[in-house]
Parts: structure tokens; C-alpha cells; sequence
């Protein structure tokens, strides 16, 4: 299958500082794929040479097959929402979907008729006549879709759209944006510095990180296999403990846990780290077989689930746990889900990869 | 006695936009307070209000005892720092600390002592001797927050000072603002309108709405025992489930009767007219098979794989209801399964004053709704 979306050593240099490095990516049809990393990783760049923004310094862009590096931006049926959906206040929703067709030319009698089809996809028949400024959270996200949906966009871009909303309000969103991406079969690229919002909504998740991709998989690749230890560390909050160990005949020792049993065969031996989630480092009152003794320091609330800081060796690592579980002060017993820990080798940062189970 | 306290504050701008409506607040020393809100709640107008900045129509602002109103904002030892940081570009990292102490006359060598105690607990020391523009983003707001304290001051306003900041930033010095909280035992005002930040670093939080409080309490207070819809729905991510009920007396004890399930329900004050329940939805059972403890019939639209849990859009009767599931739940694809709640105390909404039914019940209120009976 031709995909919708290729890019081929896609690369762009201001005054001899590369933003972009030799970037492949593809898109299949219908794929909903995140680029996620932390500013200035080059992310946004990409997006703005997919739109037509910015002219690559080299490499080509292609949708489905043909290339598009020297269509003009407004003829390259991509269609792009920016931060905080940018909807226009005073002009009705029928007035902001009208927006872009007018823009193109189209027909009045197929403008109407593109709009009630928009409308009607997107829930939005019986809000047409209401201005832009009286619409709820939910609702400009949906006008800001469909205003750029209803041009018939091959691709959507969207560039950090919910960055700043509350967070109630953003996981609503993201589960709508979710049902309107999948019910449409739209293809989509997403710009994000957010894991949360990556992690929820993608097909696959491109990591970046100077400009170039460091690992892209799906969202439970991208969690529970990290490549290298800066996708480990990028993903997940509050972030992976990363504890010093000594590896032999398949264990590894820290300050804390005298053998973690490790599921990688072949293990080097020597000093690595392992890279704990917080989630995979359970605390009991009670001592267990592999527990080691140790202390919480301090407490973060999280609502849900508490973050429980506790000495390991010189260092300290995170723990999550109920609520109330336990205060500042309290010993308790700290065990390691070994089928979930990383080992990242000492010497160049990557993850030694466990069989797939 | 409070460090800080706050009597009666209303503040209206020009075209009679009330913006504060008679804030009371007292923050005892050493605390960490956060004012948390959406936008135009009226955060950043009660800082600049205590900073001199902004000057209120009404009401006192006292600190350690002296009265603020009569002091010029450079007289009211009070330090603020905006979300938008703004170092000096043409001042190495260490002038920029220093800033603050210079303009307070202080003598060289004290300067030079306090700019390295600072450094060193924002572990900025390598930055002194360079120039803004070569900081990472995190570099810059921790310069700028070193410059914030360099000076003491009897109270830290900080106002959104990680907003602007990629997550993965945030989350590093939320948990450095902790730290440096506990270490300087400085009293800190910090505003937000980012609940996470709020629940995890905060003593208590005053969740603030058109001007007013609607809730002042412990993280603990705002997340378990909210007192309106509007806090329920504003801290937590994904916000409290808040579904229509019937009550209704049943064998002496009281259920909830909803779309799609019935629900016992714990110790409450008098039934309102119209009532709801909040659910958290870390509070909701799920199964992939009915059990006592999952007798309602719903199906899974959707579910979001976040890695260390999982979110599900559940349809349960006519609403769409959130739940959270630990990764590797039984329930794994959309489809049909069961789910199970009770009502905690406290979670009773009386729809029509929009607050949660606080106290619990009583002989006299049970004399007066004779089919109402406490559990």
C-alpha cells in the first residue's frame, strides 16, 4: 500500500545548525502517529516543512506516492490546527467552516453541501448558527477540526492543540479527538511534548530528540520495550529510576536488591543501570522474598495514586502507591518487578532488549 | 496567629468586571499554599493585590503582623516571580541572582556568600559565569527562581512559573520546588491553574472560581471531599464522574438509583430534590464477568493504553462514564463488561446549589424525612 505520508531524508539546517536530520517516516492511510519530544527537537520544523511553511534543505516529502516538495502550501491538501484551535470568535460556525472553502474557490451550492456533511459527522448541525465565542471547549475543538476537515485534507497536522487547556478539559478532548480520527479514518500527525497525549491517542509514536528519531513504535513498544535510555527515561510520570547494577550470570545486583533475576539472554556482565518504574517498585509493610528494607522520605500526591520517595543506597527512587499508604518516615519493604525492569548498557546508553513475551 | 492573612479582598476592574469578591484567607508560616483555577478565576489579580501591584477596592492584606496597604510593593518584603521569565540577557547567571541583593544595598562579599548558598541548593552553579541565552529552558526558570529567593523575603509569590515549560520539565522541578521548600522552610504563594502541580506540592490548596474560594483544604480535602461540582471536576485527571440519582430508602438503608445501576450509598446529610453522585474513576470496579462487586452492564468504547494505567470511555445506561484500570486489567478491548461502585461519604451533589451534601445525617433530619434512614 502507497503511503499517505513518506518522508525520505528529510533534513533542514539554519546557518549550519541542523534542526532536522535525515528524517524517513511513513504514514499509512488512516494511521494516527504522534511526533513527541521535549522544544527544539525538531519536531514542529518537520511539521512546518510537511505544511509548506519552511523549504527542506534536502530530502523529499511525498503524499501518497508524489512528491509535494515544490506544490505551494495551499495546494497540498494538508490541513493543519494550531494551538489553542484558533477558532474565530465573531464569525458563526458555519462562517468558520465556510472559511477555508471560500478560500479555495468552491462553489456555493458544494459549500453547503460539504458543510452539513461536515456537521453531521462532527456533531455540529445544531450549533451552526452560534458565534465562535460562545462555544464550549469541546465544541471549538470540534469547529477547529471540521473548519479544516471539510477542505478534505489528505493528512491533518495538529501542533500541540491542547497545550494549554486545564487538564480535565484535556482528557476529555483527547478522547474526542480520538473517536472523530478513528470514526473518519483520518490520517493524522500530532506534534506534542507531552507523553500523556502521545500515549493516548497513537497508532504509533515517533520519539525525536535532536533532530532526529530515536524510536518509533507503538505506544506499548515505546513504554515497555524502550530502545535507548533516553526513551526510557522520556516516557512516563513520574519518570523511570535509573539505579547503578552489577550484572552477572543473568542477575543484576544494586544497593538495594541483591538479584534481580533479568530476562535477557546473553547479559553483559559489568556495571549497567536498570531502569525501575515507579510503578514496578512495590512497597509492603510486610517483607516478601527479594524485599530489602528501606525508608520513605517524602510523599507526592497525584490524586489518583501517590509517589512515595525512598532511599535506594545513596540515591533516592520513586514508588507509587494507594493513597495513604504510607508517610514520611515510615520503613517498609521494597520489592522489583523484575519482568518489568530495563537494562541499559553502561557504555553507550541502549537497551539490552528482553525476549518478547 | 497567621503570617499572611487576607481580610475581605475585592477588587472590580473598569466596566464593573468583579474580579476578587471578598477573599478571607490566613497562611501560616512556612506553608505551602496553592491558589489553583482556570483562567480569569482572578489568581493572578489576588498576587499582584499582595505584591502592591495591583491595589484591591476593598479589605486588608497583613503580613507578620504589619499592615501591607500603607507600604510602597519594593517595601512589602514580598518577592514575586512571573510565569514569563524574564532574566537580564546582558547579566551572567550570577548578577542575575544577585540583582535583588544589589538593589537591597547589600555589601560584596554577603552578595557573594548568598549567590552561592542559592546555587548550590538550585544546583545552578555551573551557570554563574555564563550568559542567559546559553540556559535549556529548565537553566533559565531555575536562574530565575534563584533570583526570586536570593533576597529573603517574609513571602514567595510564584505565579505559574512551569506553564510554559515542556512536560517533561515540569515534572523535574515540581519535585524541586518541594525540595526547596523543605529545605528553606520559606513561605510560599503559588499559583496554577495545573492541578497536578497543586495536589503534589502543596500544604493546602484554595481552589479559586470567578473571584471567590470554592474550596480551601489539603490535597486530600480537594480530591476526596470536594465541596462543589466545580472542584470535582476541575483536580483530578480524568474529573470526577458525576451521575444523576435517584435516593430511595430500601430495607433501611439508602441507595442510588441511576442510569444503568443502583448503589449503595454511605452516611449523608438530607437527600436534596435533585441529587447526584461523584465517582472517581479510580473508584470503579471493572470485570470482564458480572460479580457482586460488578453488577452493572456497560460497554467499553474506548480505552486509552497510558503505559502505567489505563483510561476507559464507558457507556453505563445513557452516559458516558471514565474509569481507571491498572495495565494488564482483564478488561483489555472494547466491548461489553461489568462494573461496580458505592457512594462514599460526601459525594452526594444537590444539583441545584451545585455543592456536595457535607454533613452527615442527623436525628432531626431524620424526624423530618421519615423514609430517609441513615446507613
Amino acid at each position: 500500500m502507497t503511503p499517505r505520508l513518506a518522508l525520505k531524508g528529510l533534513t533542514k539546517s539554519y546557518d549550519g545548525i541542523e534542526a532536522v536530520r535525515g528524517l524517513d517516516l511513513t504514514l499509512a492511510p488512516g494511521e494516527f502517529l504522534s511526533l513527541l519530544g521535549a522544544s527544539g527537537c525538531g519536531k514542529s520544523t518537520t511539521l512546518a516543512m510537511i505544511a509548506g511553511f519552511e523549504t527542506p534543505s534536502a530530502g523529499t516529502i511525498a503524499i501518497d506516492g508524489k512528491p509535494i516538495n515544490d506544490t505551494p502550501p495551499g495546494r497540498r491538501r494538508i490541513g493543519m490546527v494550531f494551538q489553542d484551535y484558533a477558532v474565530f470568535s465573531r464569525l458563526t460556525v458555519r462562517g468558520n467552516l465556510a472559511f477555508g472553502l471560500e478560500a479555495q474557490g468552491v462553489a456555493r451550492a458544494e459549500r453547503g453541501r460539504r458543510i452539513a456533511d461536515i456537521a453531521a459527522k462532527l456533531d455540529l448541525t445544531t450549533l451552526l448558527d452560534r458565534r465562535g465565542a460562545s462555544l464550549n471547549m469541546s465544541e471549538m475543538q470540534r469547529v477547529a477540526i471540521a473548519r479544516v476537515l471539510v477542505t478534505e485534507p489528505r493528512l491533518l497536522l495538529l501542533d500541540e492543540p491542547m497545550s494549554n487547556l486545564d487538564a480535565g478539559l484535556r482528557a476529555s478532548l483527547r478522547s474526542e479527538l480520538k473517536q472523530i480520527q478513528k470514526s473518519l479514518g483520518q490520517t493524522v500527525l500530532y506534534v506534542t511534548h507531552d507523553q500523556v497525549e502521545a500515549m493516548a491517542m497513537s497508532d504509533r509514536i515517533a520519539v525525536m530528540r535532536q533532530g532526529v528519531i530515536e524510536q518509533i513504535g507503538t505506544p506499548h513498544e515505546i513504554y515497555h520495550r524502550p530502545r535507548t535510555r533516553f526513551v526510557a527515561e522520556f516516557i512516563g510520570d513520574p519518570p523511570i529510576n535509573l539505579v547503578p547494577c552489577q550484572v552477572a550470570q543473568g542477575r543484576a545486583a544494586t544497593a538495594l536488591h541483591e538479584a534481580i533475576a533479568l530476562r535477557v539472554s546473553d547479559a553483559p556482565q559489568g556495571r549497567h543501570l536498570l531502569g525501575i518504574r515507579p510503578h514496578d517498585l512495590k512497597l509492603a509493610r510486610e517483607k516478601s522474598a527479594g524485599a530489602a528494607r528501606t525508608i520513605v522520605r517524602f510523599v507526592e500526591n497525584l490524586g489518583a495514586e501517590h509517589v512515595a520517595y525512598v532511599d535506594y543506597g545513596d540515591a533516592i527512587a520513586a514508588a507509587i502507591m494507594r493513597p495513604g499508604f504510607a508517610a514520611p518516615g515510615d520503613q517498609l519493604w521494597a520489592s522489583v518487578n523484575a519482568a518489568r525492569v530495563h537494562l541499559i548498557r553502561g557504555d553507550n546508553d541502549q537497551v539490552v532488549l528482553p525476549e518478547a513475551a | 496567629m497567621d503570617w499572611l492573612v487576607l481580610k475581605d479582598i475585592v477588587k472590580t476592574y473598569p466596566g464593573s468586571v468583579t474580579a476578587l469578591s471578598g477573599i478571607d484567607l490566613g497562611l501560616r508560616k512556612s506553608e505551602f499554599f496553592t491558589i489553583v483555577g482556570p483562567t480569569n478565576a482572578g489568581k493572578s489579580t489576588l498576587l499582584k493585590t499582595i505584591a502592591g501591584i495591583e491595589r484591591q477596592d476593598r479589605g486588608t492584606i497583613t503580613l507578620k503582623g504589619r499592615d501591607l496597604g500603607a507600604l510602597q510593593p519594593r517595601d512589602r518584603k514580598v518577592s514575586l516571580l512571573f510565569q514569563n521569565i524574564a532574566l537580564f540577557p546582558d547579566r551572567s547567571g550570577f548578577e542575575n541572582i544577585a540583582f535583588p541583593l544589589r538593589v537591597a544595598g547589600v555589601a560584596e562579599a554577603a552578595v557573594r556568600v548568598r549567590v552561592d548558598e542559592v546555587a548550590t541548593l538550585l544546583k545552578v552553579d555551573h551557570l554563574l559565569p555564563r550568559l542567559p541565552r546559553t540556559f535549556s529552558g529548565g537553566e533559565q526558570q531555575r536562574v530565575a527562581i534563584g533570583r526570586a529567593i536570593s533576597h529573603s523575603a517574609d513571602l514567595l509569590m510564584l505565579d505559574e512559573p512551569l506553564t510554559n515549560l515542556d512536560a517533561r520539565i515540569r515534572i523535574a522541578l515540581r519535585l524541586e520546588f518541594k525540595k526547596l521548600h523543605h529545605e528553606t522552610g520559606q513561605t510560599i504563594l503559588y499559583v496554577t491553574h495545573d492541578q497536578i502541580e497543586a495536589l503534589s506540592m502543596s500544604d493546602r490548596i484554595g481552589v479559586l472560581n470567578n473571584g471567590r474560594f470554592e474550596q480551601v483544604g489539603t490535597p486530600d480535602d480537594v480530591y476526596h471531599r470536594p465541596a462543589s461540582e466545580f472542584v470535582a471536576r476541575f483536580i483530578g485527571s480524568p474529573p470526577m464522574n458525576i451521575l444523576a440519582v435517584e435516593l430511595k430508602a430500601k430495607n433501611g438503608a439508602l441507595q442510588a438509583v441511576g442510569s444503568g445501576f443502583t448503589t449503595a450509598v454511605a452516611r449523608t446529610g438530607p437527600p436534596p430534590a435533585h441529587a447526584a453522585i461523584g465517582v472517581r474513576p479510580e473508584e470503579i470496579q471493572a470485570a470482564s464477568r458480572p460479580s457482586p462487586e460488578t453488577p452493572f452492564a456497560g460497554e467499553v468504547l474506548w480505552i486509552e493504553r497510558l503505559g502505567s494505567h489505563q483510561i476507559l470511555d464507558v457507556k453505563l445506561g445513557d452516559q458516558l462514564i471514565k474509569v481507571r484500570t491498572a495495565t494488564d486489567h482483564p478488561v483489555e478491548s472494547e466491548g461489553p463488561a461489568w462494573f461496580g461502585f458505592t457512594v462514599k461519604s460526601g459525594r452526594i451533589l444537590d444539583q441545584d446549589t451545585k455543592l456536595f451534601i457535607t454533613t452527615d445525617c442527623d436525628e432531626t433530619d431524620l424526624a423530618k424525612k421519615e423514609e430517609f434512614t441513615c446507613v
